[in-house]
C-alpha cells in the first residue's frame, strides 16, 4: 500500500512540475535537457524505492505489477497506433535506410559489448540461452535516439525541419524495431529457461508467439467493435481503453512477453483497420503521453538496482562510449549517402540528439523487470538508466562544443 | 442484430483469456511459480510473483471490457447497467466460470478502495447544501425513521432466520442476539454506488435522485457510528473475550468520526487549490487523489467514505463554479470504477454458499424490503412532504452493495474465531447479493415513475 501512496505524492508532485507557473523553471538547457529525459521522476523513484529511503519495498513493488502492466500496455498501445501502412507509405526512402543502417550498426557494435560484457559480469558459467533476454534488451534500449529535439535545437540558425524531421521519423521507427525485436528475442529466452533445460526451445517460442499474434488480432478486432459502441463519449472511451490496455498487457505477461510487445502489435492492428472512431481514440490515447512518461520513469527508478560491480560500471561506460562512436557515425554515413540532406547534416556535432537514449529504453528493461523480477534484471534497469544519463549529459556537452566552433548562439531552451 | 455482436465479443474476449489460461498455463512460469523462487544468471535467489498476481492484470482488462458490453446489454433489455456488472462478475468469478480465480481477488482489493473513495467523492459532490437546508426535515425524518425501522425490524426477524438456517443454535441466548444484532446493522446499509450510478446512467437528475442520495448518504454516515458500537459490544459476546474494551468505544468514535471530517476538510481544501491553481491532468489527479484517500484513511484509521464525502461536500459548496472541471473529470473516470467495482463485487459472491442458504436469505430480502417501503412511507408522510416524488424514494434504499460488503467482511474478521464467522458471512453476502441484483432494477423503474408521475403533476397545473 506505501507504493500506491508514495505514487499518489510523487504523481502529485509530477503534476505541479508539470504546470505553467514552473515554466520558467524550465527555460535553463540543462534543466530542459533533465526534465525532457524524465531524470528528476527517475530521481525521486529511486530515492524512495527500496535501495534509497525504503519508503516502498521489494514487496509492495511486487504487489504493483498490475499497474505496471497498465501503464506499458498503455505504452506499447500507443506506439503500435503509430504504426498505420498509410503513414508508413509515405515516409521517405531514405528514413527506412536510417533505421536499417542503425539496426545493423547497433546490433554489431552494442551486440559484441553486450555479449563479452555479461558473459563476463556471469563469469562466463551461465548458459548462453540465459542471456538471450538480456543481450536483446541492451541492443534494443541502444536502438533510435530521443524523438524530444527542443532540447538542443539552435536558435541562431533558421528552424531546419526537414533536419527535424530525419531526426525524429527514424527515431519512431526504431522504437518500433526495438519492442519487435526485444519481444521475439525475450520469447526465445523466456521459452528456453522455462523447459527447465536452459537450451533453445525454438518450438515453445513459436507457440507463443502465435498465441501473442493471435491476441493481437482478437484484440484489434474486439477493440474496432467496442470504440464504434464508445463513440464518442470520454467515459466509454476510456473504459474501453483501460480495458485494451490491461487486457493486452497482462497476457502477454501470461505468455511471458513483455507487456510492450503484445500491446504494440494490438495497436498496430487496431490502426489499420482505422476508422473515425480509432483516429479519435488515438488522440484521446496520445493526449496523456506525457503523464504515462513520467509514471514509467518513476516506476524505473523505483525499481531500478544500482549495487552494480565494477564489471556492471565498466560495461554500462562501454555502451555509452560505443553508443556515441555508432550514432555519429551512423549519421555522418547517412549524410554521405544522402547527398541531398547533407546541407542540413553535415554540422553532424549540431544534431547531438542522436545519442540521446530513446525513452522506450527504459520501458523495455521496467518491462523485463515485470516478467522476472531478478536482482540480475533490475540491475540490468539500472544500466539502462545509466546509460540514458550519461548520453543525456553527453549530447549537451557535444553541443556546447559545437557552440564553440561556431559560436552566437543562444543559451536558453524555448 | 447489435446484442449479438455484443454477445459474441463478450464471448470471444472470455473464451481467448480461457484459452491462453489453459493452453499456456502450464508452461509460462512453470519451473518458477510452482517454486516461487528463482535463481537469477548472477546466482542471487529471488521470489517470483504469484500466479494470482501475475493473472490480476489480464482479469482487470478483462473485466472492464466484458463488464461495459454487459452493461451496455442490460441497458438493452431496460435493465440497470450495475445488473449487468454484477451479473459478469458472477459468471467469470472463482464459484462459476473461474475465469478469474480466487487468488486473483486479494489484489483487487486496491479497486474497492479506489472506487470507495471515488464514488464518496461524487455522492459528498452531489450534496448541495442549499437543497438539504430546504429540505432538512424530509431528509432527516426518512432517515432516522428508515433506520430505526430497518434496524429494530431485522434485529427481531434475524434471531428466528438465522436459527431456522441452521446458522445459529438455541434462540434465545446471547450468541443468535449478538450475530442478529450485527447482521440488522449491515441490513441498515445502502448503496450510495448504486443510486450515483443508475442517476448517471438514466441521466434523470430529478429532485427524487438528490433527495435518495441525501437519505442514503445521510443514512451511511450514521450507520458508520453505529457499527462501530454494534460490532464492538456484539463481537464481545460471540468471541467471549475480555479484551474488548467497550469502555473505549466513545473514545473511538469521536477519534474515528472527528478524524475523518477533519481529514475530510484538509483533502478539500488541497484538492481544490490543485484545482484552481494548477487545473492540469485532471483525470490522473482525481485517480490518484482517490487512491490517496483510501490509502491515506487506511494508514490513519479513517474512514474513506466520510473523508471523501466531506472533501467533495466542501469542494461543490464552497468554490461551486471553480470545482465544475473537477467533477466533469470526475464523471467520466467514474464508469471504468464502476464496470470494475460491481464486476468485483459479483466475483466475491459464492454460488456454492448461496445455494444451500438462498430460500433463507430471500426470505429475509423480502422482509427487509417490506421495513424499507414501509419505513420510507411512514418517513415521508410524518414530514409532510407534499410532493409525490416519495412514493417512489423506497426503491433507492433497497440497493446494498460495496459498503455492505465491506462491512460484511470486517464482520467476518472480527468474528474469525467464533464457528459462526463463516456462516454468518455467507448469509450477508448472499442478503447483498440479492439486494445488488434487485436493487439498481427497482431504482431505475422508480426514477422513471417519479418522474412520470412529476411531468404528470406539472401538466395538471
Amino acid at each position: 500500500m506505501d507504493l500506491f501512496l508514495s505514487i499518489t505524492v510523487l504523481v502529485a508532485l509530477a503534476l505541479i512540475a508539470t504546470s505553467r507557473r514552473l515554466y520558467t523553471a524550465r527555460r535553463s538547457r540543462f534543466a530542459s535537457l533533465l526534465i525532457s529525459g524524465g531524470w528528476p521522476a527517475v530521481l525521486v523513484g529511486v530515492a524512495l524505492g527500496p535501495h534509497g529511503g525504503v519508503v516502498v519495498t521489494e514487496e509492495t513493488l511486487t504487489f504493483a505489477s498490475p499497474l505496471v502492466v497498465l501503464v506499458l500496455g498503455w505504452v506499447g498501445i500507443m506506439v503500435g497506433l503509430q504504426a498505420r501502412l498509410e503513414i508508413l507509405r509515405r515516409i521517405p526512402r531514405p528514413h527506412f535506410t536510417l533505421v536499417v543502417g542503425d539496426i545493423i550498426f547497433t546490433i554489431i557494435g552494442i551486440g559484441s559489448i553486450a555479449a563479452i560484457g555479461l558473459a563476463w559480469w556471469t563469469s562466463g558459467e551461465v548458459n548462453a540461452a540465459i542471456l538471450i533476454t538480456p543481450w536483446a534488451l541492451l541492443v534494443a534500449s541502444a536502438l533510435g535516439w530521443s524523438m524530444e529535439t527542443r532540447s538542443l535545437r539552435d536558435e541562431s540558425t533558421p528552424h531546419d525541419q526537414s533536419t527535424e524531421l530525419f531526426l525524429r521519423v527514424p527515431s519512431a521507427l526504431a522504437s518500433i524495431a526495438a519492442i519487435v525485436l526485444f519481444g521475439l528475442l525475450e520469447l526465445i529466452g523466456t521459452s528456453s529457461n522455462s523447459t527447465g533445460v536452459q537450451t533453445l526451445a525454438l518450438h515453445s517460442s513459436a507457440l507463443h508467439l502465435g498465441a501473442i499474434v493471435a491476441l493481437a488480432v482478437v484484440l484489434g478486432v474486439t477493440g474496432r467493435f467496442l470504440l464504434t459502441r464508445a463513440g464518442r463519449s470520454r467515459a466509454n472511451q476510456l473504459t474501453v481503453f483501460l480495458g485494451l490496455v490491461t487486457f493486452v498487457g497482462g497476457l502477454s505477461t501470461e505468455l511471458s512477453s513483455s507487456p510492450l510487445f503484445g500491446a504494440t502489435l494490438a495497436g498496430f492492428v487496431l490502426g489499420n483497420i482505422a476508422t473515425n472512431d480509432v483516429l479519435r481514440f488515438e488522440r484521446f490515447v496520445v493526449e496523456a503521453e506525457h503523464m504515462i512518461g513520467v509514471i514509467v520513469f518513476l516506476l524505473a527508478g523505483l525499481t531500478a538496482d544500482f549495487h552494480l560491480t565494477l564489471i556492471g560500471m565498466t560495461l554500462a561506460a562501454a555502451l555509452v562510449f560505443v553508443r556515441i562512436g555508432l550514432k555519429l557515425t551512423l549519421m555522418r554515413w547517412a549524410a554521405v549517402r544522402q547527398r541531398r540532406m547533407a546541407h542540413s547534416l553535415t554540422p553532424v556535432l549540431s544534431h547531438p540528439t542522436v545519442i540521446r537514449q530513446s525513452p522506450i529504453a527504459v520501458a523495455l528493461a521496467l518491462s523485463l523487470a515485470l516478467v522476472e523480477p531478478s536482482v540480475f534484471h533490475r540491475r540490468l534497469l539500472g544500466i539502462v538508466l545509466i546509460v540514458g544519463v550519461a548520453a543525456d549529459l553527453a549530447s549537451l556537452l557535444l553541443w556546447r562544443l559545437s557552440r564553440r566552433v561556431a559560436p552566437g548562439s543562444g543559451g536558453e531552451a524555448t | 442484430m447489435r446484442s449479438i455482436w455484443t454477445i459474441a465479443t463478450m464471448i470471444l474476449l472470455t473464451v481467448f483469456a480461457m484459452l491462453v489460461r489453459v493452453g499456456f498455463g502450464d508452461t509460462v512460469f512453470t519451473n518458477e511459480v510452482q517454486s516461487t523462487l528463482g535463481v537469477d544468471p548472477l546466482g542471487i535467489p529471488f521470489t517470483l510473483p504469484a500466479t494470482g498476481l501475475v493473472r490480476t492484470g489480464a482479469s482487470v482488462g478483462l473485466l472492464l471490457l466484458v463488464a461495459y458490453l454487459a452493461g451496455q446489454l442490460a441497458q438493452q433489455f431496460r435493465l440497470a447497467a450495475v445488473t449487468g456488472y454484477l451479473g459478469i462478475g458472477i459468471l467469470l468469478g472463482p464459484t462459476a466460470l473461474q475465469v478469474v480465480g480466487a487468488d486473483e481477488l486479494p489484489y483487487l482489493s486496491l479497486v474497492n478502495d479506489l472506487a470507495i473513495a471515488l464514488i464518496a467523492l461524487i455522492a459528498g459532490g452531489e450534496i448541495r447544501l442549499s437543497f438539504i437546508q430546504s429540505r432538512w426535515r424530509t431528509v432527516f425524518t426518512i432517515a432516522s425513521i428508515e433506520v430505526f425501522s430497518v434496524l429494530i425490524g431485522s434485529a427481531l426477524l434475524l434471531p428466528f432466520v438465522l436459527n431456522w438456517s441452521g446458522i445459529t443454535g438455541e434462540l434465545w441466548t446471547p450468541l443468535p442476539i449478538a450475530v442478529a444484532t450485527i447482521c440488522a446493522t449491515i441490513a441498515v446499509a445502502n448503496s450510495p454506488a448504486v443510486v450515483i450510478a443508475v442517476i448517471a446512467e438514466t441521466h434523470r437528475h430529478s429532485s427524487m435522485g438528490r433527495l435518495a442520495l441525501a437519505v442514503t448518504i445521510c443514512k451511511d454516515l450514521v450507520l458508520v457510528a453505529l457499527f462501530t458500537v454494534v460490532l464492538a459490544v456484539a463481537s464481545s459476546v460471540i468471541i467471549d473475550s475480555e479484551d474488548q474494551h467497550s469502555r473505549s468505544v466513545a473514545l473511538t468514535i469521536f477519534l474515528h468520526l472527528g478524524g475523518s471530517i477533519a481529514a475530510g476538510v484538509v483533502v478539500g481544501i488541497a484538492m481544490a487549490w490543485y484545482t484552481h491553481v494548477i487545473k492540469r491532468h485532471l483525470g490522473f489527479f482525481v485517480v490518484f487523489a482517490c487512491f490517496g484517500i483510501a490509502l491515506a484513511s487506511e494508514a490513519l484509521h479513517l474512514e474513506a467514505l466520510i473523508v471523501a464525502v466531506v472533501a467533495g461536500l466542501l469542494m461543490q459548496n464552497i468554490w461551486p463554479d471553480e470545482m465544475e472541471a473537477f467533477f466533469e473529470e470526475l464523471e467520466q473516470i467514474s464508469m471504468p470504477v464502476y464496470c470494475l467495482f460491481f464486476a468485483v463485487a459479483g466475483l466475491r459472491i459464492d454460488l456454492l454458499a448461496l445455494s444451500s442458504i438462498w430460500h433463507w436469505a430471500l426470505l429475509f430480502v423480502a422482509a427487509r424490503g417490506l421495513l424499507v417501503w414501509a419505513s420510507t412511507w411512514a418517513g415521508w408522510k410524518l414530514a409532510r412532504a407534499a410532493s409525490g416524488e416519495g412514493r417512489w424514494l423506497w426503491s433507492a434504499l433497497v440497493p446494498q452493495a460495496g459498503i455492505a460488503l465491506a462491512l460484511a467482511s470486517i464482520v467476518s474478521q472480527t468474528l474469525a474465531p467464533s464457528p459462526v464467522a463463516e456462516p454468518v458471512f455467507g448469509f450477508l453476502v448472499a442478503v447483498i447479493a440479492f439486494n445488488q441484483l434487485i436493487g439498481p432494477v427497482l431504482f431505475k423503474v422508480g426514477l422513471a415513475r417519479s418522474e412520470s408521475i412529476s411531468q404528470a403533476k406539472d401538466s395538471l397545473a
